[in-house]
């Protein structure tokens, strides 16, 4: 009998637990459907799920179950209370609910970063209250979740509200710093700056959003700000600019001025602070004109890569120039586009010449075969050239030295100025030499720097020049050591372009060093053969 | 043209596109530049390859919900994009990459991505003969060009708006919510996103277009981990379609048996690396 009745209790026991985890089952399939609701904001719809489930709730026992209930309930309780659309009260005993309902969850869950965040939330609604959340969002960022940015950012915001901007734009940037195309972000920290009327951090922030790709972004806020600053705006007009250079921005210059940016700066015009460059910005699109007639622009020139400002002459100078790469860019019919203004690039930046557009309109000049025109631009600009590369040697600036001289070598080559009795410097050997010799310096000074790679195209140019002044045992030095060099990198195919067969039939037993003549042989006999084009 | 027989040819069109695997695009990079292909011979086919992985990369981190392939599928692929080194006339040609794209046997026009220079004429070094040099150098213009806003936009409205993503959908008839075969977490979509359902509806004879917004993750069920989305508005061959028995009309007709093939395009993608179980408010949705 007695074992009868404990079968039957246990039968009973049994019965219990299944009931009761068919009862779990609903209970967690309306936690479920409240928990989708929720992620759409939808309350009410939560509240429903919830609330008939509630005789579960009393009747499960478990405990973990139960403590997600909880949470879900204040999370219902948290949308009530921020929906503008409930009424005031309600929302008030929503809000005393949420927080009652986060802290029960807190109490057998300490580390659930969701809970301490949106507690902190709604302490933040609250002046008296928001040093509580401040330190209630430390302890959820403290954490490290996955969703830590998302805590970061509620930090920010509440920091801004409380006038803490140093800390606020700190825990910004930190968001940022995770993810670069966080718009919410990117408001906070504009929004921060603007309130502390920190015009050069705007500009600061605004090259910052170019400089991770949001160009777009960047040339709108930028504009923006211009609209809303009431002066000052140089640096904003400045950074604009910049951006506008920005090579991912390939439309034609024709097309900027029915764009909406000209379209806003068009209202500018006239400002006290920034008038005269919108003016001179516009035109240069429009046109390149009188480089002599952009004095808003034509000040402030970065002499070294390393300086920080906000340099006009510098800036208008790039922009002019990356005008005219697009211009080149579409095609040959687009060249007197170009020519303009890389030529107006040139004036404008005078005395300080500027490289690339310089190059950029020698090999324009040289494909469309106007020597003229070539040596126009050798004569306007060499001293220039000169003075430039004079100013980067005394500066110590290998880095810039060692373009001065490849464009200089470069420029004599396409000329045929192989060499220059009167003066040495004026010819391509003697650039292209020194070329070399710089970039070694360079290597060998910066180990862990990017190398300065001595093209083979310029040895074999170096050659060819060494060949036409009757030098060819430095002609054949120069080549032998370039193909050696490629050779031993693993570039044999590089390696026989500068050793080729016809090269090898020339190359003179007389005059030239045994030792390279054996080099060059060597390599010829271990080099693969020089393929035909289409093979 | 008869109408009825240019909706069908339109239908049949479409699905020409997406009987080849929908959401996937095959990525091709190939050296067109003369000087590359000799300097880099024979190691031209194994450059392209990893150039291929390299832009297929860059691309999967800019537009997520789409699966950029590398290899063509069984099926063929919905659609493909190309990326050539190409080289022009100057003495020291400037090398740059080109875009092209196809969906299914349509030419795509790209308006405003030009080439994208690598080697400009200011840059006097040109690896013809080093693969490793040309693969990073590659790499990083890519980066460059391709994080930019202004790229992902033209990207996006010459390319990413045409790739069919999906041939069918499920309907949750009671929350009156379209389920898209999309991996939420892999699509990283912006509150913003908006999906765009094509197919031809019977009687009478037109050609819908129905927006989808308001996207969401599928928390529950067996469509759980995909991408919910509502209706925001619809047109029948242009023609808006309003008031209360819109969805019985533009979406309903998707659940019934003689249902029409359909394809699922993006009307307008925007990414956001969202931080899973926080809503836009900032507040966490789970503990």
């Amino acid at each position: 009998m007695k074992a009868l009745a404990g079968t039957f209790v246990a039968i009973l026991c049994l019965g219990a637990s299944v009931a009761a985890q068919a009862d779990d089952k609903e209970l967690q399939q309306a936690i479920a459907g409240a928990s989708q609701d929720l992620a759409e904001n939808e309350w009410r719809k939560a509240q429903r799920e919830l609330d008939k489930a509630r005789g579960d709730f009393k009747d499960s026992q478990d405990s973990e179950l139960r403590a997600q209930y909880g949470f879900y309930s204040a999370l219902v309780n948290h949308q009530c209370a921020d929906d503008a659309k409930v009424p005031q009260a309600e929302r008030t005993q929503a809000r005393t609910a949420a927080i009652a309902g986060y802290k029960e969850y807190l109490q057998t869950h300490p580390k659930s970063g969701g809970t301490l965040n949106n507690l902190a939330q709604l302490y933040a609604q609250d002046p008296a209250q928001q040093q509580w959340a401040l330190e209630l969002y430390d302890q959820a960022v403290a954490l490290q979740d996955a969703r830590s940015s998302a805590y970061e950012l509620n930090r920010a915001k509440l920091q801004g509200e409380m006038g803490l901007n140093d800390a606020a734009l700190k825990s910004s940037a930190e968001v940022l710093k995770k993810d670069r195309r966080n718009s919410a972000a990117q408001d906070l920290s504009l929004a921060l700056l603007e309130k502390s009327g920190d015009i050069e951090g705007i500009a600061r922030f605004i090259r910052g959003l170019a400089e991770t790709g949001a160009v777009g972004t960047a040339v709108d806020t930028a504009v923006r700000e211009i609209e809303r600053l009431p002066g000052k705006r140089e640096p904003v007009l400045v950074v604009l600019a910049e951006t506008l250079a920005n090579p991912t921005l390939q439309d034609m210059p024709g097309k900027f001025g029915a764009s909406d940016t000209a379209k806003s700066l068009a209202r500018f015009t006239e400002a006290p602070d920034i008038g005269g460059g919108v003016k001179e910005l516009l035109a240069l699109y429009e046109k390149p004109g009188d480089p002599r007639a952009s004095y808003w622009w034509h000040q402030d020139f970065r002499y070294r890569d390393d300086q920080e400002g906000w340099f006009r002459g510098t800036t208008f100078t790039t922009l002019a120039r990356a005008l005219g790469d697009r211009c080149r860019r579409a095609g040959a019919e687009s060249y007197p586009c170009a020519e303009a203004y890389y030529n107006f690039a040139l004036e404008f930046s005078r005395p300080y010449i500027d490289t690339d557009a310089f190059l950029a309109l020698a090999q324009i000049y040289g494909t469309t075969d106007r020597r003229d025109k070539l040596t126009a631009i050798e004569k306007r600009y060499e001293g220039e050239l000169f003075s430039g590369k004079g100013d980067s040697i005394s500066r110590g600036d290998l880095r810039k030295e060692y373009d001065f001289h490849l464009a200089l070598g470069t420029m004599y080559s396409y000329l045929d100025k192989w060499s220059n009795p009167q003066w040495a410097p004026a010819s391509a050997v003697y650039q292209l030499e020194n070329a070399r010799r710089v970039a070694e310096q360079y290597n060998r000074r910066n180990p862990t720097k990017p190398q300065l790679d001595f093209p083979a195209e310029s040895a074999g140019m170096l050659s060819t020049g060494y060949e036409k002044s009757g030098d060819f045992n430095r002609a054949a030095r120069v080549r032998v050591e370039a193909a050696k060099k490629a050779a031993d990198a693993g570039d044999q195919y590089g390696a026989r372009e500068l050793i080729d067969p016809k090269w090898m039939s020339t190359l003179p037993t007389k005059g030239v060093d045994k030792a390279v003549v054996d080099q060059a042989v060597v390599l010829d006999r271990n080099l693969p053969k020089k393929k035909t084009k289409g093979t | 043209m008869n109408s009825r027989i240019f909706l069908g040819l339109l239908l049949l069109l479409g699905c020409a596109a997406v009987n080849a695997a929908p959401g996937q695009v095959l990525v091709v990079f190939k050296i067109d530049s003369v000087k590359f292909k000799d300097g880099l011979d024979p190691k031209v086919a194994t450059t392209e390859a990893a150039l291929t992985q390299k832009a297929a990369a860059q691309l999967q981190a800019m537009f997520p919900p789409i699966d950029w392939v590398t290899t063509a599928p069984a099926d063929g692929a919905a659609a493909s994009i190309t990326v050539t080194l190409t080289q022009n006339t100057l003495p020291m040609p400037v090398i740059s990459l080109r875009w092209t794209g196809k969906v299914g046997n349509r030419d795509l026009t790209f308006h405003d991505i030009h080439d994208w220079p690598v080697y400009d004429i200011t840059n006097p070094i040109r690896p013809y003969r080093d693969a490793n040099k040309l693969i990073a150098d590659v790499d990083a213009k890519l980066l460059e060009f391709m994080r930019s806003d202004k790229t992902e936009r033209n990207l996006h409205d010459d390319f990413v708006m045409q790739v069919p993503l999906a041939t069918r959908v499920d309907l949750d008839m009671q929350k009156q919510a379209v389920v898209i075969p999309l991996s939420w977490a892999r699509a990283k979509l912006a509150d913003s996103c908006k999906f765009r359902l094509e197919f031809t509806r019977a009687e009478p004879l037109t050609q819908m277009t129905v927006l989808l917004g308001q996207v969401a993750e599928v928390l529950e069920g067996d469509d759980r981990g995909n991408t919910q989305s509502r209706l925001a508005s619809c047109a029948a061959s242009g023609d808006p379609i309003d008031g209360a028995d819109r969805w019985q009309k533009c979406v309903a007709v998707l659940a019934t048996p003689a249902a029409p093939p359909l394809l699922v395009k993006f009307e307008d993608y925007k990414f956001f690396d969202r931080v899973s179980g926080v809503a836009a408010s900032g507040t966490a949705v789970t503990p």
